[in-house]
Parts: C-alpha cells; sequence; structure tokens
C-alpha cells in the first residue's frame, strides 16, 4: 500500500514537472494602462525632433475594450476603427491597419505614452521614429473620436 | 526506502530536462535587421552588384517581416516564424503577372521555408533548395531580372533551365538597430 501511494505521488510530481516545466510562455497582457485616448504631442525621426504642424498633434488614439481602437487624423479629417494588442513580454504593440509597422512601447504611464518603430525611406535607410503622446479626454460618437471640449 | 526515493528523484530530474530539452526556440535570435551579405548558389559565392550588398532584413518579434531591396528600390513585407527546430517560414512575394497600363509587377504571397544553418548574435546562414523558375519569381531579398522569351527555341531553353534545382544559401550579418 505504502509503495503503491509512493508511486502515486512519483506520477504526480512528474506530471506536475512536466505541465510547470514545458508549459509555453503564456502572453502577459497587462493593457489597462493603454486602455485610454492619447494625443500625439511630438515625434522625433532618428534622435532628431520632428516639428508638427497643428493638425499633426491633433491625432487621436483610444485603445479600447475587445482590441477595437479608434483613430483620428485631423489632417486629412479621417476616422479610422482598427484592432490593436499589446504584448508586455516583447513590449510590441499591434495595430492592424498600420502593419507591418510594429511598434514598440518605449515609456506607459498614467499621462503619456512613448512607441518607437521603424520605417524605411525611399531609398532603402531604416529610420527610427518616436512618437510622444499624451492622455487626454475624448468623446466618441457613432466611430468618430474627438477631444472633449 | 531511499534507494526508491533517489530513483524518483532522478527520474523526475531526467523528465524534466529530457521533456523540454527539444524546444530551443531560436526566434529571439532571428529577430533584428540583417544585412545581406553573401549568398551561395550550388556552394559557389555568387557575384553581388552593390544594390545587392545593401538588402536589409527586419525581423520584428512579433513574427512581421520587413525588407527593401535595394536594387528595385521595393520594399517587402510579410510574416515569419520559426518552426521544426530550424526551419524560417516567410510569407514571401511572389510575381504573379506584370500590368499592361505601367509594366509594373503583381505580387501574390507564398510561404517559403529555409532551413537555419546557422544564426547567432552577428551571423545568419538560411538556405533554400528550389528551381531557378521558382527563385526568379519568389522575391527571395532581391528580385531578380525577369525573362523574355523572343523565340519558341529560346522559350524552350529557360523552361529546361528554369526546372533546374539549386541550392541557395544567404548570409546576413546583424545590424545595429
Amino acid at each position: 500500500m505504502y509503495q503503491i501511494k509512493n508511486a502515486f505521488l512519483i506520477g504526480l510530481s512528474i506530471m506536475l514537472l512536466l505541465v510547470v516545466g514545458c508549459k509555453s510562455d503564456v502572453t502577459d497582457l497587462n493593457s489597462e494602462k493603454l486602455m485610454k485616448s492619447w494625443q500625439l504631442v511630438s515625434m522625433t525621426k532618428n534622435e532628431q525632433p520632428v516639428s508638427l504642424t497643428d493638425c499633426q498633434q491633433g491625432e487621436l488614439i483610444l485603445f479600447a475594450e475587445k482590441n477595437v481602437c479608434y483613430i483620428y487624423t485631423a489632417c486629412d479629417n479621417t476616422d479610422l476603427r482598427s484592432a490593436w494588442n499589446y504584448e508586455i513580454k516583447t513590449m510590441i504593440l499591434n495595430i492592424s491597419d498600420y502593419l507591418p509597422v510594429t511598434f514598440y512601447i518605449q515609456q506607459l504611464d498614467a499621462g503619456n505614452l512613448t512607441v518607437r518603430y521603424y520605417d524605411y525611406s525611399s531609398d532603402g535607410k531604416l529610420d527610427t521614429y518616436k512618437k510622444y503622446y499624451k492622455s487626454v479626454q475624448t468623446t466618441l460618437e457613432n466611430g468618430k473620436l474627438r477631444l472633449k471640449q | 526506502m531511499k534507494k526508491l526515493k533517489l530513483l524518483a528523484f532522478i527520474t523526475i530530474l531526467s523528465v524534466a530536462f529530457l521533456s523540454c530539452g527539444d524546444e530551443k526556440d531560436l526566434s529571439q535570435d532571428l529577430a533584428g535587421l540583417w544585412k545581406q551579405d553573401e549568398v551561395l548558389v550550388d556552394g559557389t559565392p555568387a557575384q553581388l552588384n552593390d544594390c545587392e550588398k545593401e538588402v536589409t532584413l527586419l525581423l520584428e518579434a512579433n513574427g512581421v517581416y520587413r525588407m527593401f531591396d535595394t536594387c528595385s528600390s521595393m520594399e517587402h513585407s510579410g510574416t515569419w516564424i520559426f518552426s521544426d527546430k530550424e526551419w524560417l517560414n516567410m510569407s514571401m512575394d511572389k510575381i504573379t503577372g506584370m500590368n499592361s497600363s505601367d509594366g509594373t509587377y503583381r505580387y501574390g504571397q507564398v510561404l517559403v521555408r529555409f532551413t537555419i544553418l546557422n544564426v547567432d548574435n552577428s551571423n545568419l546562414e538560411i538556405r533554400i533548395k528550389t528551381t531557378l523558375g521558382e527563385r526568379k519569381k519568389t522575391i527571395q531579398f532581391t528580385q531578380m531580372i525577369q525573362d523574355t522569351i523572343v523565340t519558341g527555341e529560346q522559350a524552350l531553353l529557360l523552361d529546361t533551365k528554369n526546372k533546374e534545382m539549386h541550392s541557395y544559401i544567404y548570409r546576413f550579418k546583424k545590424m545595429q538597430l
């Protein structure tokens, strides 16, 4: 009886080790900090400031529930409904409409969001961009994201 | 009793090590910016022109890749995934036709599977065995000059050549991002 109990314990230990030791890395999503509205305030290209026009600074993005995001680009007055996900392990933020551009979150706190991404210039040089956003209050009506007055 | 405990301990350790041993994921090593350095065709180094030496491949950690073919000044993108211990699977652009209005090519995406011969902090070496015809149509980092057929005899000759199997080895150097 004692030996059967031991064998059972050994078997259980092996099972536990297999489950714990070999489970695939679970994507650790900690998206709550992101889930708000952000307004573009500044930008750099290869660490050099890029001057933004007023309308460029009007770019808004809201990361909403169910991985839906709303983007407003003021310059061409377009509203976009897209999908997003954030993987904390790699710090990668994917926005489906912007793919293949991949965003790496550099800073994320209650009031600020900084993302870095890479883009090829027309001559094949890979440039590094950083976009700086601040947290803002917005309204969302009929898929149109606007600054709260 | 002590023997039983020792046996159990060794068994647990062995299982823990053996069961995880086959799962070395090279994805982290593969991610990054790579610059084409050398191409071997059937083991012989191919003569790369200046633009071919500037071709870069950006493998991002989310499984998206982007590359810039400096010879045609075109960016191509797709997805990549590491699998089965040694494979780099990429969805790559393949020429499917030509737009008669402006002479530009139309592309579709196909799965291309490379065997990873070596990957470390500074080098990436991948190999594919394919026909010359497939290589011409698929944008394997640079777009090859496409066939222009003038006579029936030429077409026959090209068809034979395009069906020949070759081994292509691409060597890349890692770049600082």
